[in-house]
Order: structure tokens, then C-alpha cells, then sequence
């Protein structure tokens, strides 16, 4: 009976975590129109996803998938024009502006009429092409124009392509724009198709769209005949849109979170055992996206910040997997499943794109995914040094008599944080030899391999200072949790705080994120508190003889 | 177990891990500040006073002095810490390296117009008259491209189309050189560095002679081995091989 209840559960989990797949309105054959965009033939919501992100910064808007959202703004151009989509909320460009007492929220409509704005936006684009130093005002108007030029160039039809043209050398497809010019009977065709499907949109003919959009599909397929294998590629893409495993995998580390939190206050203990399988599926559908990403875009699924972080996610989980051992198993469990969590909520909310770019030729090389898979198991282990950093202070306050849980916890900190250093010393020296491939020089100073030696450098110095005995157990622990912000500054700060060389992998923001900001200093804070806690309770912290 | 008199007093006081840490931190405070210089002012400004600046050279000879003192003063070495002396050993040869390659280094650029046969690099360095080094062998462009993934401007390749002439060896080879694919030929590293914006008969390659990466590699890989024993195999030596009861760690 028992068992039965278990596997209940574990079944119930299964639906509750896939329920977020969204009901569409629209059919399935317009999500899955191939269209050319950025470089790649991507299916329309993979499409769709990337535009709303370049306009909003978020992946979809509210209560829409993101081609209805798309669809919409098709049907009536003029109600998109209009929609208050765009936020000046950035203090220096709202003083250049003298908007201090003006709303926050723009239309396309609008924005395109602030000639102030405008030629901010020109004057940053200009200095940066000649190297120079922009202000804070003309880097941030630069960016607002950047988002209104995502919904611009859907408007005016210039994105994406629909029509394969097998004349041209480049294999561009043609836009709705470009198709002006069209005179073949397909590509007039496929024009007509799409203007009647947004027709269709406008006057709310739903029923007519199936027919519509399945017809568009396959004119658009048998023109395009890329071969069977970039076809697979292709439906792999609609695949995974459509069950979303990064989602999936996040809920299932949720919900393995709230048993573990239930378990903590006397729920039964058998939910520690269900979690441990919970989390194992959540990382197998972690890896399976990871997979299918690789498959898709056929590169290393780690080319991009946001599939960086997924990358670290996976291995975040199954370093903590191999640590979750004896009386240890619950409390690793639970730090990794929020962690995971926390994670994957951030890279899907933090205005990453999740889209399987294109690889520009500096990241064309094996050494991607031998480097960067070392590299991110470095952080992940100094992330996982630091989550259990915190699990070992909470046990001393919560559990002050236990000092066995404590030391085992303390112990695995120490195992994450040699684990961290010697990974982060391998991945960057193999960094070093691609460095050598592509540049002919194995170190440059660049600011990311700067960084990555001050990282190894940080960890280094902590596990020295531990075995020479002048870090306690606590000591260590605060220690994990006070380097962890120099991993951070390697990994993101680097990117979007400095420039370099690896500021291709990046964007060029100046501006700190408040999660950010708010973490450290909550951090500041628990290390402030574990330093002071370390005097007051010296009685505790000795060691009865055994 | 060394002898207790003044040089082992000096040994044991130079090598003392506290130097380490306290070095450590002060590279990397100088290395964290130099990386905000480059992003104010340029690399140049961060190589001048950070990266290069007289202080790092201090503690760069500071550690290596260090580290050597305190290898030296676990002389003579038991079994189970050989994994750790494999490690210092290769620190101090990736230093090593590192400083042969900051004295030999060669580095420059390569200009190469397709009607213009070159033999020789131009040397990035602050002279008041530009230096070149000759390669010992002969580049001349056939045509640069761009390549674009389909649709975008966005780049997929720079290739250059190079023929390349040694007239010692009477070797002859037509070569493309990409990002991410170099030439490596005499010790140079002649790689795809930059071009001329819609000139697709000039390129620009980067030259590299490094005679100190070799040494470098070896100290990375001893590095890499040891930790990996200390890591893997000291548990096991330490019981297969005990330290005698008497003698402290």
C-alpha cells in the first residue's frame, strides 16, 4: 500500500509538471511554419519568441503563446503601432530627456517620434563604431531604439523571410517585403498564403486558419527541400518548443523542493527517497534538452549564456546528486533542487535568449565544448560549495547539538570547493590552448581569463587556508559563500560589466540587475552574521571529546 | 628532515603558505583593478600599470621564491607527497615558461594586399620606427571572403585563400587560413586576426612566435597530473606507503 502511495505520487508529479504546456488557440501548423530568421530556418514560434523577446525582454506576454502574440500584431499593424510596449524607465537617458514627470510606458508610435531619442541612439551607434565611449543616455537610447526596431521590422514586413529562394547565393528567403518583387507562381503563392492567413487573423475566421496554415506549410517545405536531415533537425526544434524540457525539468526540481520542505517539518521521511528520484528525472529531462539542443543546432548546447546556465544547472544537479549521501541525502537534495530551480526560473525570466543561435566563427571549434564543459563544472562545484556553505551554517543554527551533521556538511563543502579548484584550473588552461589555436598566444589578459585565474586563484587560497588549519569548519563554509561572488563576476560580471575579447559571448549592458544586487547582499549579510556568530558562540563551536 | 640552522630558519620563514595567501590576494587585487583600467581607459593603460606594472613582477618573483622554499623544505619527499610535489614542480615550470615567453616573445600582424608577396611581420612594439621580424617563408594572398550564414549579416567565416612559398625547402602550398585553423609553420602561429571591410583582396593575420609556450604546456601538464594524484591516488599511497609515526606532515 505503501509503495502504491509512492508511485501515485511519483505519477501525479509527472502530469502536475507538464501541465504548464499551454492549451494554443492557434493551430499547431503555424507554429511550426519554417521561416528564415537571423541567419536561421527556425520554426514561426521559435521565430515569434525572439521577437517579443527583442521588444520586451521577456520570452512571452501574458496569457499568449508567442505566436498569437506575433499573429496579433500581424492582423492589425495598427494596433501594435499604438500598443504601449516600450518602457524609458532608465534614470540618465530620462534626465537627458527632461522626462522627469512624464509616464513610463511608450508606443512604437511614439517612440518613433521622439527625434531626441533618435538622435541620441544615431550618436551611440556612431561612437561605438569608431571605438569610442558613449554616456550612459545614448548607450541606453541606443537600446530603446534597438527593442523598437524588433517590432518595427515585423511591421513593415521586412522579418521573417517565408519564401526559400533557390536563386540566390546567399539563401536568402524572401521577406513579405521583398516579395513585391516576386513573379514565380510559388513564391506568389506562399505570399498570398501568408497575407490571407493574417487576413483570416484580422477578421477572427479562426476556422479558416487550419486549412490556411497547413496549406503554407507544405508550399513552403517543398520549396524550401533542405535534405532529410536538416528537416529532422527542424521538427526536433518544433519538438522541443512544444514540450519545453528546461520548464519541465525546473518544475520537477520544484516540486521535489516542496516534499523536501514537507519532509523537513514532519511530512513522512520517505518523501527524501521520492525527491531523490524526482530530481534524478528532473536531470535526465535537463540533459535530454541539452541533448536535443545539440541535435538541433548541431554545435555544443552550450554556445550561448542561456544555455550556459542550463549547462551549469545539469551539472549543479549531478555533482549534488553524488554528494547526497547518509545524512546528508535530504539536505543536499533540497539545496539542489532549489538551486536548480532558482536557476532555471532565472534564465527563463532574465531576458536571455533561449534561442539555438548560430555559432560565429571565433566559437567554431571542438574546443567549445571540451572548454567551456570544464569550465562550467568548475562553477558548478564552487556553486555547489557555496549552496552547501549555506546548508552547513543553517544545520549549526537550527541544529546546534548536532555537530556530525554539521561536520559531514562542512566535509562536502570542502570536497565542492578542491572539486571547483581543480576543475576551474583545468578548464582554463585548456582555454589557454584554444586561446593558443585561434590567437597564437595561450594568455592575453583578457579580462574572462583574468578572471577565470582570479577564480582559481580564490579557490585555491581557500582550500590552502583550510588544510593549514586556519579556516574552522565554519570559517569554511563562510569562505565558500565569500568567494562565490568572484565566480559570478568571471562568469556574467565579465561579460556585461567589462569588455574583451569574449565580449562575443555576451552583450554589453552596464547596468547591475537588482536580483543581483539584492543577492549580495543578502550574502554580505549571512557572512556578516556568521563572522560575529563565530565569537559569541565559541562555547558551541569546540569539539566534545569523543 | 632538514637540519635546524639559519638557512632552514630562512627556508622555513620564505616558504610559509602565509607569504602564499598573502601574495595570491595581492595579485589578485592588482589583476581585478587592472581589468577595470582596461575597461576605462584600454588594454594598453591595464598591461602599463597593471598586468605589467613593477608590483606584479615583485609578487610574481615573490611566488615563485616562495613556492621554491617551501618545495625545497620538505626535502626529502615521502611517497604520498609526491603528488603534491608534482604539482609546485609544475607551477614553478609554468612560470618559468611564462617568463621565457615574456622575454622571447614575438607578436605582430601581418598586412596582406593580394598584389604583395610578404616575407616579414610587423612587430607590435612601442619603437619610434616600426620593426619587423622575417618569417623565413613567403605568404601571398589569393583572395579573402566573408561568408554569411543564409539570409543574415551575420558572419559564419573569414577565410583567407593563401599560397605560401618556403624557398629554402622549395616547399609550395596553397592554404586557407580561418579562424580557428592558423598556420603554424617555424614556430610562427600566423592566424585570421582582422580585414579590410569590403576589400576581399586584403587580409589582416596575426603572427605569433612563442618559444616559452612549450616549457608553459609541460608546466600546465605536470600541474594537471599532480593534482589529479592528489586528488585520486594520495589516499591510497598514504596507506600503502605510512609516514613513520614520528614525523609531523
Amino acid at each position: 500500500m505503501r509503495n502504491f502511495n509512492i508511485y501515485f505520487l511519483l505519477v501525479f508529479v509527472g502530469l502536475a509538471a507538464l501541465f504548464p504546456l499551454q492549451a494554443a488557440k492557434l493551430p499547431k501548423n503555424l507554429d511550426n511554419l519554417p521561416v528564415q530568421y537571423q541567419g536561421r530556418m527556425t520554426p514561426f514560434s521559435s521565430f515569434a519568441r525572439e521577437i517579443i523577446l527583442g521588444v520586451t525582454g521577456k520570452q512571452s506576454l501574458k496569457g499568449e503563446t508567442s505566436t498569437e502574440t506575433v499573429m496579433r500584431w500581424m492582423a492589425d499593424p495598427q494596433a501594435a503601432y499604438g500598443e504601449k510596449l516600450f518602457k524609458l524607465n532608465y534614470e540618465p537617458l530620462r534626465d537627458e530627456l527632461g522626462m522627469k514627470d512624464k509616464p513610463i510606458e511608450y508606443s512604437l508610435d511614439e517612440i518613433l517620434s521622439m527625434g531626441k531619442l533618435m538622435h541620441l541612439a544615431q550618436e551611440s551607434a556612431r561612437i561605438k563604431s569608431q571605438d569610442g565611449k558613449t554616456t550612459l543616455a545614448q548607450s541606453g537610447a541606443e537600446k530603446v531604439l534597438n527593442k523598437a526596431g524588433h517590432l518595427y521590422s515585423l511591421l513593415s514586413n521586412q522579418v521573417p523571410g517565408y519564401i526559400p529562394d533557390a536563386n540566390d547565393p546567399n539563401g536568402t528567403w524572401m521577406s513579405l517585403l521583398d516579395s513585391v518583387a516576386a513573379e514565380d507562381t510559388v513564391a506568389v503563392g506562399i505570399q498570398a498564403g501568408v497575407l490571407s492567413m493574417v487576413h483570416a487573423l484580422h477578421a477572427g475566421h479562426y476556422g479558416q486558419l487550419v486549412e490556411l496554415s497547413a496549406q503554407l506549410n507544405r508550399l513552403i517545405r517543398a520549396r524550401w527541400n533542405p535534405g532529410e536531415k536538416r528537416l529532422k533537425r527542424f521538427d526536433a526544434e518544433i519538438m522541443y518548443n512544444s514540450y519545453r524540457p528546461i520548464q519541465f525539468g525546473r518544475n520537477l526540481y520544484l516540486i521535489a523542493f516542496i516534499l523536501l520542505l514537507g519532509s523537513l517539518i514532519g511530512w513522512s521521511s520517505r518523501l527524501i527517497f521520492v525527491s531523490g528520484w524526482i530530481i534524478a528525472a528532473g536531470f535526465a529531462v535537463n540533459v535530454i534538452g541539452l541533448l536535443l539542443r545539440t541535435y538541433i543546432g548541431d554545435r555544443a548546447p552550450w554556445s550561448n549564456f542561456y544555455e550556459s546556465l542550463i549547462t551549469l544547472v545539469a551539472l549543479l544537479v549531478l555533482f549534488g546528486l553524488t554528494f547526497s549521501k547518509g545524512r546528508l541525502r535530504g539536505l543536499v537534495l533540497g539545496a539542489i533542487s532549489f538551486s536548480g530551480f532558482a536557476a532555471l526560473l532565472i534564465a527563463d525570466r532574465a531576458g536571455l535568449s533561449p534561442g539555438i543561435d548560430t555559432l560565429a566563427p571565433a566559437l567554431q571549434s571542438y574546443w567549445l565544448t571540451i572548454h567551456v564543459i570544464i569550465i562550467m563544472a568548475g562553477y558548478a562545484t564552487a556553486a555547489l560549495a557555496m549552496v552547501l556553505g549555506h546548508v552547513a551554517l543553517g544545520v549549526e543554527a537550527f541544529k546546534p547539538n548536532d555537530r556530525q551533521l554539521f561536520n559531514a556538511t562542512v566535509d562536502a563543502v570542502y570536497r565542492a570547493v578542491q572539486f571547483s579548484m581543480l576543475l576551474i584550473f583545468a578548464g582554463t588552461v585548456l582555454g589557454g590552448v584554444w586561446a593558443h589555436e585561434a590567437w597564437g598566444r595561450y594568455w592575453g589578459w583578457d579580462p574572462k581569463e583574468t578572471w577565470a585565474l582570479i577564480s582559481w586563484f580564490a579557490y585555491l587560497g581557500v582550500a590552502h587556508a583550510r588544510f593549514a588549519g586556519w579556516l574552522k569548519p565554519r570559517g569554511l563554509a563562510l569562505a565558500a559563500i565569500g568567494v562565490f561572488p568572484i565566480i559570478l563576476m568571471t562568469y556574467y560580471g565579465v561579460n556585461y560589466l567589462l569588455s574583451g575579447l569574449h565580449s562575443y559571448a555576451g552583450g554589453e549592458s552596464a547596468q547591475v540587475p537588482p536580483l543581483l544586487i539584492a543577492f549580495l547582499i543578502f550574502e554580505a549579510i549571512v557572512v556578516y552574521v556568521g563572522i560575529k556568530g563565530w565569537h559569541a558562540k565559541v562555547p558551541h563551536t569546540k569539539p566534545k571529546p569523543a | 628532515m632538514p637540519e635546524k640552522n639559519v638557512s632552514t630558519k630562512i627556508l622555513k620563514q620564505a616558504g610559509h603558505l602565509r607569504w602564499t595567501v598573502i601574495i595570491l590576494v595581492g595579485m589578485m587585487i592588482i589583476m581585478a583593478y587592472a581589468t577595470y583600467i582596461e575597461a576605462q581607459e584600454g588594454h594598453d593603460a591595464a598591461m602599463e600599470r597593471g598586468f605589467h606594472g613593477w608590483y606584479m613582477d615583485l609578487l610574481i618573483v615573490a611566488l615563485a621564491l616562495n613556492l621554491t622554499a617551501c618545495t625545497l623544505l620538505r626535502a626529502p619527499y615521502r611517497i604520498h607527497q609526491i603528488p603534491w610535489l608534482i604539482t609546485h614542480v609544475g607551477i614553478l615550470l609554468t612560470m618559468a615558461g611564462a617568463i621565457v615567453s615574456h622575454r622571447t616573445t614575438l607578436e605582430g600582424q601581418i598586412l596582406l594586399r593580394s598584389d604583395k608577396p610578404e616575407e616579414a611581420v610587423r612587430l607590435f612594439l612601442d619603437t619610434p620606427v616600426a620593426m619587423e621580424a622575417p618569417l623565413g617563408f613567403q605568404l601571398e594572398l589569393d583572395s579573402f571572403s566573408v561568408k554569411y550564414y543564409p539570409g543574415s549579416g551575420k558572419a559564419s567565416d573569414f577565410v583567407s585563400y593563401i599560397r605560401m612559398l618556403d624557398q629554402e625547402t622549395g616547399e609550395r602550398d596553397t592554404l586557407a587560413i580561418r579562424v580557428n585553423h592558423p598556420l603554424v609553420k617555424n614556430g610562427w602561429n600566423i592566424s585570421q586576426a582582422s580585414f579590410i571591410p569590403g576589400d576581399d583582396r586584403a587580409t589582416i593575420l596575426g603572427a605569433n612566435k612563442d618559444p616559452g609556450t612549450p616549457i608553459s604546456y609541460a608546466g600546465f601538464l605536470t600541474v594537471g597530473i599532480g593534482l589529479i594524484a592528489m586528488f585520486f591516488l594520495r589516499k591510497w599511497l598514504t596507506e600503502k606507503f605510512p609516514p613513520s609515526p614520528k614525523s609531523k606532515q
